[in-house]
Parts: structure tokens; sequence; C-alpha cells
């Protein structure tokens, strides 16, 4: 029996309540990182290539991006229990300018630390529907801040690896902060380059642990990171609760700090 | 022989406390440290985590302890870092390496889950502060214990040329202790290794009967010269060295090996590691020098520069390195005043590994005094010197490090507190055939626990060929040498442990008397003033702690 869309909502939800409860009892300390938190047991991770580079999106770069960049990692979140399948990809940087430093001297007390510059890794999140076609994306709209980008939007997505379907969501990789921004696909004659042709697509389940170890995602909400579902529309932004970043950032986009004018229409915005 | 009871000793085979000196380190943490060092602690606003108490002084703003010593590279001049991370944590230290290209790995031996990086200080501090990091280190330089020429030009140099961080460290010369009943260079006469292994009793039918060809001694230090073939004999006519020499001897410096680029890739231009292998391995044509292991292997580990110095990651690694090859023993006539994490972490691999580390104590009684790394570790047996005389008569080396180390003034928090010389050996004056670079060979005299830590090593080659089945049985083979040692009366337990090494009395397990209840009166009195001072710097308060 399919599943409806409702359906996966639903699931996603109650997901989210009973992993959070599992959170509150718990501590960093006291938590192996190897282990997985919040992954329901009904979610299996993998990762397949082929499937994976099909849906990946085309990053458009500039030369300082692509100077700072590490590597695109991937992975595929399928349940039965959902309607959907979700293809997640993080992009990795050596270094990113910390969104709050264009706050200037007040950037040291909003910051959150002195390693604020490093860890940067980007989300994007592509949600397919059973028959194969993308339903949408939730990407890094500005700050770990979700911008949808559904498929009816036709002008930024482009066939290339699925013969007959749209299959790649086109992006602009924003310097220095390296959110995205969506963009048209590249002309035939275009100059502009292509992050998928420097970088492999690595598996990001052998990264994980590395990156917890160093505190990638001790910021972030940890549903959002090992159960992608709840990303659909359940939530605005990949930080925790309660972070600095999180309570902060309304109000940086309403000043156009830190690289949020060039944002599009963030799912923050219309809550 | 029963245990002495006047002084406290850290082995094993002494039945005090079943906390080690390793479970108190780990215990304490660095909160000690801060306690009781007379140095001033960098980074005071921050929990340094698992950062060791010599890298905690390293000050990024131009002050700092260890910034004096600290090896650093490149325009930036950021220094290197030992760092051991837990086991199936090696991807999370690739992660933080490429995190920043201000990060770069220098070494790595995976198996001792150990890596050399380079960073900058702040980098290094939250790398520090991850629970998957066990240790870290900062790299600096080490040398051999340095030959000793006279009391007079010692205390003149005002202790060897150390660092102003190291002269106030251990505060030299401020309460030199007596020289009174120790030997100096006057006192020693020159010995031949024929006569060495009279004082050994290493010349006895129990002993030279023995086939040697079965052990493989590593020699951790500047290098080896052959000789043309002539320093370890039985030189094919068509080879250039000895098939003793292992092919896998190899320099830490430049990563080549015997195998990949001949002698050259070990050549020896301080002499000091040839004349040490010379001690164990000599078999040349004059009888007079031959060494105690005639046809045992040689594993030339080039962990020292021409110059003496090397760093600590180029040690460690070359004691791992050794261990990995099957060394069944591994001499280290090298040191250094402070503690090294690393080396410490290097040498509890390489027993585990099965071979047995025996180390220098140190040349610097009047200076920095107490027990040098890496012999101060749990997993090495100390050295003191001696002069070239029968135990009856021998002396206490003047210049030979002493114990129990107080734990303190090595920036070790603790982790050497207790450490005294196992043993002792003759090195004063002593003489060895010694292979020069251009392939010919000289006799040199030379003085030093450099020189005695090769005879230990040398004992301990001997009773593994007596007895296989002691092959990496570190406690064994240690216990087994302090039990059947010969009392030095004139000597304290501070400077020569168990007494002077015997070799047939370790191999036939002979019944000999206790060092403790043999010292005369002055030794006893001396003892007791180490013992003091020990306890002055620390040492009773830390092993209060403990």
């Amino acid at each position: 029996m399919p599943h409806t869309r409702r359906q996966f909502l639903g699931a996603t939800a109650a997901t989210t309540l009973g992993l959070s409860t599992l959170l509150s009892g718990s501590t960093a300390a006291q938590v192996d990182p190897s282990e997985w938190e919040y992954k329901p047991d009904h979610v299996a991770l993998s990762f397949p290539r082929d499937e994976l580079e099909a849906y990946q999106p085309k990053f458009e770069t500039s030369r300082d991006a692509r100077q700072k960049a590490i590597g695109l990692y991937g992975y595929k979140a399928d349940s039965e229990e959902w309607d959907k399948t979700v293809y997640a990809y993080w992009f990795r940087y050596a270094f990113q300018d910390s969104a709050t430093d264009s706050l200037g001297t007040i950037s040291q007390l909003v910051s959150s630390g002195p390693d604020s510059h490093f860890r940067d890794h980007e989300p994007s999140y592509i949600f397919v529907d059973p028959d194969g076609t993308p339903d949408k994306a939730v990407v890094t709209g500005y700050h770990h801040f979700a911008l949808d980008i559904p498929f009816n939007d036709e002008a930024v997505w482009t066939e290339d690896r699925l013969s007959g379907t749209r299959s790649h969501v086109n992006l602009s990789v924003v310097d220095p902060w390296h959110h995205y921004q969506t963009v048209p696909p590249p002309a035939e004659d275009s100059q502009a380059t292509l992050l998928e042709s420097q970088f492999e697509l690595s598996n990001w389940l052998e990264a994980r642990d590395g990156w917890k170890d160093n505190g990638f995602y001790s910021h972030s909400h940890g549903p959002a990171i090992e159960n992608p579902s709840v990303m659909y529309d359940k939530r605005d932004t990949w930080w925790a609760d309660g972070t600095i970043d999180k309570q902060f950032a309304p109000l940086w986009i309403r000043f156009g700090l830190g690289g949020a004018r060039d944002s599009d229409d963030l799912r923050v915005e219309d809550s | 022989m029963t245990q002495h009871t006047r002084t406290r000793e850290h082995d094993d085979d002494c039945d005090e406390s079943t906390t080690t000196r390793r479970s108190y380190m780990a215990g304490l943490g660095t909160g000690l440290a801060a306690a009781v060092s007379p140095l001033t602690v960098a980074w005071p606003w921050s929990d340094p985590g698992s950062l060791s108490e010599l890298a905690a002084t390293y000050d990024a703003f131009g002050g700092g302890t260890a910034t004096e010593i600290a090896i650093e590279h490149g325009n930036a001049r950021h220094p290197s870092w030992p760092v051991v991370y837990e086991a199936g944590k090696r991807n999370s230290l690739e992660t933080w390496l490429t995190e920043s290209d201000d990060r770069e790995l220098l070494a790595e031996h995976q198996p001792s889950r150990a890596a050399t990086v380079i960073a900058p200080p702040g980098d290094i501090r939250s790398l520090a502060a991850n629970g998957w990091i066990e240790g870290v280190d900062i790299n600096f330089e080490a040398s051999y214990a340095d030959p000793v020429d006279n009391l007079a030009e010692r205390v003149e140099n005002n202790g060897l040329g150390l660092t102003s961080f190291q002269r106030r460290l251990v505060g030299v010369l401020s309460d030199l202790p007596t020289t009174a009943g120790l030997a100096t260079d006057t006192d020693a006469e020159a010995v031949t290794p024929a006569q060495v292994r009279q004082i050994l009793t290493a010349d006895t039918e129990a002993v030279t009967s023995l086939d040697t060809s079965t052990v493989t001694v590593a020699v951790v230090d500047t290098g080896f010269n052959a000789g043309s073939g002539d320093i370890l004999g039985d030189r094919p006519s068509d080879a250039d060295y000895s098939p003793r020499l292992l092919p896998e001897s190899k320099s830490m410096i430049s990563g080549e090996t015997v195998a990949d680029n001949g002698l050259s890739a070990i050549e020896d231009g301080a002499g000091h590691g040839s004349f040490v292998a010379s001690q164990i391995l000599g078999n040349p044509s004059d009888a007079d020098y031959q060494g105690l292991l005639p046809n045992a292997n040689l594993l030339a580990v080039k962990a020292l520069g021409d110059d003496g110095g090397g760093t600590m990651a180029d040690i460690a690694n070359g004691i791992r390195y050794a261990a990995e090859q099957g060394a069944d023993v591994i001499c280290m006539s090298l040191g250094s005043p402070q503690y090294g994490t690393d080396i410490a972490a290097a040498l509890e691999y390489a027993t585990q590994e099965g071979s047995i580390p025996v180390a220098a104590t140190g040349n610097d009684r009047q200076a920095t005094r107490w027990v040098a790394t890496p012999a101060s570790s749990e997993d090495a047996i100390g050295v003191g010197a001696t002069t070239g005389d029968p135990p009856a008569e021998a002396q206490s080396a003047y210049f030979s490090n002493i114990g129990p180390h107080p734990g303190t003034t090595d920036l070790s928090a603790g982790a050497t507190n207790g450490a005294t010389p196992a043993i002792a050996a003759p090195g004063m004056k002593i003489k060895a055939k010694v292979g020069q670079p251009n392939g010919s060979t000289t006799i040199e005299t030379l003085s030093g626990t450099s020189m005695a830590a090769p005879l230990v090593a040398g004992v301990v080659g001997l009773l593994l060929a007596s007895d296989s089945s002691l092959k990496g049985e570190f406690d064994d083979v240690r216990s087994r040498l302090r039990d059947h040692a010969r009392p030095i009366p004139a000597a304290g337990t501070t400077e020569v442990g168990a007494g002077m090494v015997d070799a047939n009395a370790a191999i036939t397990e002979a019944e000999t008397a206790d060092q403790s209840d043999e010292m005369t009166d002055e030794a006893f009195s001396r003892n007791e003033a180490y013992n003091a001072l020990s306890n002055q710097q620390g040492g009773l308060f830390a092993r209060f702690l403990a």
C-alpha cells in the first residue's frame, strides 16, 4: 500500500518527539559518538553511489569555494514507513567565514566559539517520490536555515543522469558562507564550474563518526542529522533548539548580515 | 635475595602498593601538575584535557616553558605534537587534520595509535579537549647522554649547556650533592671489553658457550659504521657488511633503510651509536674488543643526528620500529630531563610487542640529577654507571643520575615519581673498537651511562640466549637481573639500584646478596640524603597523593 504524504509526516513527527525525550535524558559525555541516537530503527541508511549521483545537486561555485572545499559526502535514507526516499548530501569546506563576523566586535559575544570558522559543512536533502521523481529539495539557504525548492520550480531543476527526469537541482554556493541559492542551469557555453567536476561523491556514513568526534554536530538538532525526514517541513533549521545560532539568526536575517541578503525566501521567514 | 626496605623502588617486583606510576598518572591527570610544578602552566583559563604538563606550558604569546625547547616547523613556526588517539578513531584524527591548512601530519604509527602532527597551539588545545584523544605532548629534542670528561668542566659549564628553562626547572647547582664517596675521572681506570666481561662474569663457561645468534638487539642511537666489516666480523668477501647487520636497519630521520641505500642510510657521523653497538655486538679480529653478544643480530636505528640530538618523535618512532621488526632488546643510550608521553607510549608498545628496552639513566647528577627519560619509564630498565671494577670495589660514577625521582621536576605530572636506577654496570673510561664513516676503525675510550646501558642490554641478550622462554617477558627479565645482581657496597640503591649486573648469576640463578644490606655507612648516608632531597622536591607529597 503506497504511503500518503500525511503518513510520511506523521511518522516524522512521532519520531522526532520520541527521540527528543531520549536526548533530554542523556548528555554528550555519556554517549558513544558511534551510536545512532536519533535514527529510528525502521530507517535504513546506505550508500548506493549510482542512485546518489543521479539526484546529486549541481553546485555552481567560485574559485574561492573550490579551494576551500574538502569534499562532497552523501547517503540514502529509506523506510517502509515513508512514502519518500531521502538522498542527503553534505559539502564540507576547510574554512568558513562566520555569519556573526559581520557584527564586528559584537560577534565575540554571540559567536559559538573560537572554532566557529571551522567545521563548515553544508546540507542539501533531496526528497524523492516512489516513481523516482523529485518532490522537493531542502537545502541550507542561509546559515543552516532551510530553503524549500519544490520540483515545480522548473527553472532550477535539470535533467542529466536520469533519462526523462529533471533530477538535479541547480544551486549556487554563496561566498564566503557557502549556503545555497537556486540558479538556472548553466547555459551550454557557460564558464561556470560545477563542484561535482572536482569531487567524487564520498560515503557520509563512513565520515560521520569522525565529524561527530570533532564536534561538527555539537550544536545541531540530532534528528535533523540522523533522520533527514524531519527536515521535510517540520523544522526550519538544522540548529538545535536553544542554540545561539538559532535564536539570533532571525535577527541577522532581518539586518541582512552574513550574506542573508543573498538568500532566497527561507522557511523561517514564513513561520 | 631479599627485597630491600630502606628506599621505595617502583619496580613491579617490589611488594608495596599495587598502584603503578602509570595508573597514578592517569588518575591524577594534570591536577597535581598545577599543584606541585614550580612553573607557570599556560592556558590557565581552560581545561588542558589530554595535554601533557609539558605541552601545556607552550605559550603562543612567547613566554611559557616548553616554548624554549619546542621543535617548530615552516614559516609559521608551528610546533609539532605527538598525539595518541583511542582505538578506532583514526578517521576522527584525519577529519581534524583536514579542517585547516595549518594542520599537518608529520609521522604516524597506526598500530600504537600514535601520530605526530604540526599545528598551532590553539588548535592543539581544542584537539586535546576531545574525549577520543588519550594524550598530547610537545615534540622537543633529546640527545644521547653526553660522554663525560671531568667534573670540574661539568661544574664550570653549569650543567651541560642546559637551556635557561631546564636550569630553572631543576634548580641546577642550587644544592649540589656531595661527591664524597663517588668516583671521579681520576678514580677510574680504563677497561677493555675483555675486562668488562670479567667484571660482569660473562667469561664463564655457562655464558661463553651460549649461542647468541638467536638474539636481535636494536640500538636506537646515532647510527652505525661497519668499519669495513671489522666490527661485526663474518663479512662475506662480496658484501659490504656482515649479515648480522639486518637490512631493515633504518634512519628514522631520512626514512632510508640499509636494504634500500646500503650502509649510508645509517652512517654515524657522531660515532656514539657505533661505540654502543660495538660494546654489545662487536666481534672484531682482536678478541679483547669482543662484545657480549658476538653472534647476535644488530638492528641499527638512527634516531639521533650527527650532532647527537634528535626529536622525541623520531626516538619514539624508532622504538616502535624496533619492536615491529622483532627486536628482542632495545638499547637506548639517550635521554632528556623532560618527560615525554610519546616516548612512554612507545615503550609500553614495545614491551607489549615483546621487546626488552634498556636505557641510560643520564649523566647530569650535578644538574638535572634524577633518572632521565626514557630510563624513568616503567617499561625500561634504567642503568646507572660505575667504575670498571668488580662490584666489591666499584664506585658509583659522580655523573650517574639517581633516584627516587620526585616526579615533580620533569613535567610528567607525577608519572616518574619513584623512578630509580634498576641496576648498574661499568660506565667510566670504557674502551671499544669503533667503526668510522670512512670505513676505518679506531680504539676509543668514553665515559657515561651511555656506556653502561649497552652492557646491561648485552646481558639481557645473554639471558634470552640461555632461556628463549624469557623472550618478551619484560618483568621476568628485569626481576632476574635485579634478583641476581651483585651488591656494590660503596654505592646506594638510589645510585645503582639492585647493584652490578651479573651475567653468570642471572643465567644460573645463583644467589647473591642484597644491595640494600651491603651499603657502607657513607653510601647509606648518601642514599638517605638523596631520598630526603627527593622528598623536598615534592616526591613525598606526590607519593602521598598516589
